[in-house]
């Protein structure tokens, strides 16, 4: 009863529509011309437009995308939240191009094939959503920022030169780069406590049930990512027992003066990011 | 710009072992002439490529050997292959090259290089993934693996060892194969990771569409080259996060992005040689690899590949009402079906600690 319960829920289809809606945003014309063209494929017969195309869109329609069916399945087998990754499946791209192309070759002349070509790429600009603009031109062969580079050799020169290890307090997404370019550079703080974690700063109970659990990093991250400044001795100690000599504070983000009370001083800014370093006889107090 | 040439020969070198893998797949399962094109061999060779060196790495893994010991085995694989390349394909090798361009039109040829340099440009161009969790995943894997001579016994994001191996992508060896190449060439993970496997990404997607366009216009080079062109338009115009356009485009290293581009098409191509010649064994062997190297490659296919073959091949045997492809269908399910056992198994049944 349970099973049938959950294989026929209306929320089955809002959860796959919606899944649908996200992943086919920007290019919509895109999947409308590609049933177009499998409803054409389907008339004109052909074997391999058939066999290649149409049956098997079919077949995913009455199975892999029947919400009544794959979306139990997918809660069973844990594909649920990358269940958009079953789109990937239709080949949409593949069945424009092959149609244009054959369009465009179905004429003799060329001037005709050309002018095609041209209504080809005016459908496409206009009905597509454009890539260009959300790239971002390499700045090193790394193709990290430079910032990253740069942040990378203050922190190894500073610790080759006071015999530190290399162990960073941060929490800003764009310094995960530093562990992929100098994998010598820990990273106090750990998927958990950045990513799968969170707290209202603004809500003083949840912030204070932090305090009081006494959690080394979770405390870490309340300085670090909410900028909430907790007692600084015991800041300190974390800090300590975390064995992290190196924070980075993110732009926008001002712990300074909070930071230097506490025992840290700055030795590097690169683009609005500073680099903290215990004070060496702090450190050794431990 | 050392930097440059040293990311284009590992490129080269990596395809070259491709196409000597991909050869030797062709000569114990050969198909007709004129479709055991170089670039055929390419495709063919990455996945059994992929598949060897996860049957090298895996135990390796489990056991929690050192990196340069995988490294070393690794050496001594791609020497055998080497060697067996030199013993039996030695001398087609010089005169297939030969024949690209004696074959070829200029036309054809002319284009299809135009398409694919401009995207290799292109995207190795830009910097942005809009993917830095995963990526940091994936190169901080391989970066780390690389800096504690281990493999996949560290946290990626922190550094830190692991209490027991990462149960989710245990099976997954793609990671591990940049570590060692690494290892071995010399070379910064971030490069090898992010502009050669970029390249050879790129670079494969390109022949099995082209693979595809010359299955769908009959042999025909440049509507095939032409149909590639249209292609990487409409891609440049399909920019979703979602989409498998977006993820060519923006982090063609990753796993999953394997998956979407080389993998799915990989399998539809050759249903399409399937479907013709349903009788052919060699094409059903090949998909068979393809599946096999897939599993190391991203753990996703376990589950969209039996999705996409019962796709293809259920409405196939219905159309053709023949018992043997049900049964060869059924024998393309054997990997998947093994790989879930396995993974079912090293998920929630085994743990291996590092010892930390």
């Amino acid at each position: 009863m349970e099973i049938l319960s959950s294989v026929f829920r209306l929320s089955n289809c809002t959860v796959l529509y919606e899944a649908f809606r996200t992943a086919i945003s920007g290019v919509e014309w895109f999947v409308l011309a590609y049933i177009i063209c499998l409803i054409c494929f389907f008339v004109i017969g052909k074997d391999y437009m058939t066999t290649g195309f149409v049956y098997p869109f079919a077949f995913m329609m009455l199975t892999i995308f029947n919400p009544f069916l794959i979306i139990p399945l997918s809660e069973m087998i844990g594909l649920l939240p990358r269940i958009r990754r079953l789109f990937w499946l239709l080949p949409v791209n593949l069945t424009l191009a092959f149609v244009f192309t054959w369009a465009v070759f179905s004429f003799k002349k060329k001037y005709l094939r050309v002018f095609l070509c041209a209504v080809i790429a005016a459908g496409i600009i206009c009905s597509g959503s454009f890539a260009i603009p959300h790239m971002h031109k390499l700045e090193n062969p790394y193709k990290t920022s430079n910032m990253v580079v740069e942040i990378s050799r203050i922190i190894e020169e500073d610790s080759a030169k006071n015999g530190l290890w290399k162990s960073v307090l941060h929490s800003d997404v764009e310094l995960l780069e530093l562990r992929q370019y100098d994998p010598s550079i820990h990273s106090a703080l750990r998927r958990s406590d950045m990513l799968d974690w969170s707290i209202d700063p603004e809500d003083e109970n949840a912030v204070k049930q932090v305090v009081k659990s006494r959690h080394v990093l979770r405390n870490l991250a309340l300085v670090s990512r909410y900028g909430i400044e907790i007692k600084q001795s015991r800041f300190l100690k974390y800090i300590k027992r975390a064995r992290v000599p190196y924070v980075i504070t993110e732009p926008g983000r001002d712990l300074d003066t909070y930071l230097k009370e506490a025992g840290f001083e700055q030795i590097g800014n690169i683009n609005e990011y500073r680099i903290y370093r215990l004070i060496l006889d702090t450190e050794q107090d431990e | 710009m050392l930097q440059l040439i040293k990311a284009v020969a590992v490129t080269v070198l990596y395809l070259f072992f491709y196409y000597i893998t991909g050869s030797l797949v062709l000569h114990f399962l050969p198909v007709p002439e004129e479709d055991s094109r170089i670039s055929g061999r390419l495709i063919l060779g990455f996945f059994a490529y992929q598949f060897l060196f996860t049957v090298a790495a895996l135990p390796m893994k489990m056991l929690l050997l050192p990196l340069s010991w995988l490294s070393a085995v690794w050496a001594g694989c791609l020497a055998v292959l080497f060697v067996l390349f030199l013993i039996l394909e030695r001398k087609a090798f010089a005169e297939r090259v030969c024949r690209v361009f004696r074959e070829g039109e200029r036309a054809s040829l002319f284009l299809l290089a135009i398409v694919i340099l401009a995207q290799l440009f292109l995207f190795n161009l830009n910097d942005e993934t809009f993917a830095l969790w995963d990526q940091s995943y994936y190169i901080g894997d391989t970066a780390t693996s690389l800096y504690t001579n281990t493999i996949s016994q560290y946290d990626p994001y922190t550094g830190y060892q692991l209490d027991n191996l990462n149960r989710e992508y245990l099976l997954e060896t793609y990671q591990n194969h940049s570590a060692v190449m690494c290892q071995l060439l010399h070379i910064h993970p971030m490069i090898e990771v992010r502009t050669v496997m970029t390249s050879v990404v790129i670079l494969l997607y390109q022949l099995i569409f082209y693979e595809i366009g010359m299955l769908l216009f009959r042999r025909d080079r440049l509507k095939s080259a032409f149909m590639l062109g249209v292609l990487f338009f409409l891609n440049l115009f399909s920019f979703n996060l979602y989409t498998a356009g977006e993820f060519l485009m923006f982090r063609p290293f990753e796993g999953k992005t394997i998956l979407a581009v080389l993998i799915i098409p990989g399998l539809f191509w050759l249903f399409l040689h399937t479907a013709a010649e349903p009788g052919y064994r060699s094409y059903w062997c090949h998909s068979f690899l393809v599946i096999l190297g897939s599993f190391g490659l991203n753990m996703s296919s376990i589950f969209m590949i039996p999705f996409e073959i019962s796709a293809f091949y259920i409405p196939l045997a219905i159309k053709k009402k023949k018992m043997s492809i049900y049964l060869k269908y059924l024998i393309l399910l054997l990997p998947c079906a093994a790989f879930v056992a396995l993974y079912l198994v090293t998920r929630y049944n085994v743990v291996f600690y590092t010892g930390k």
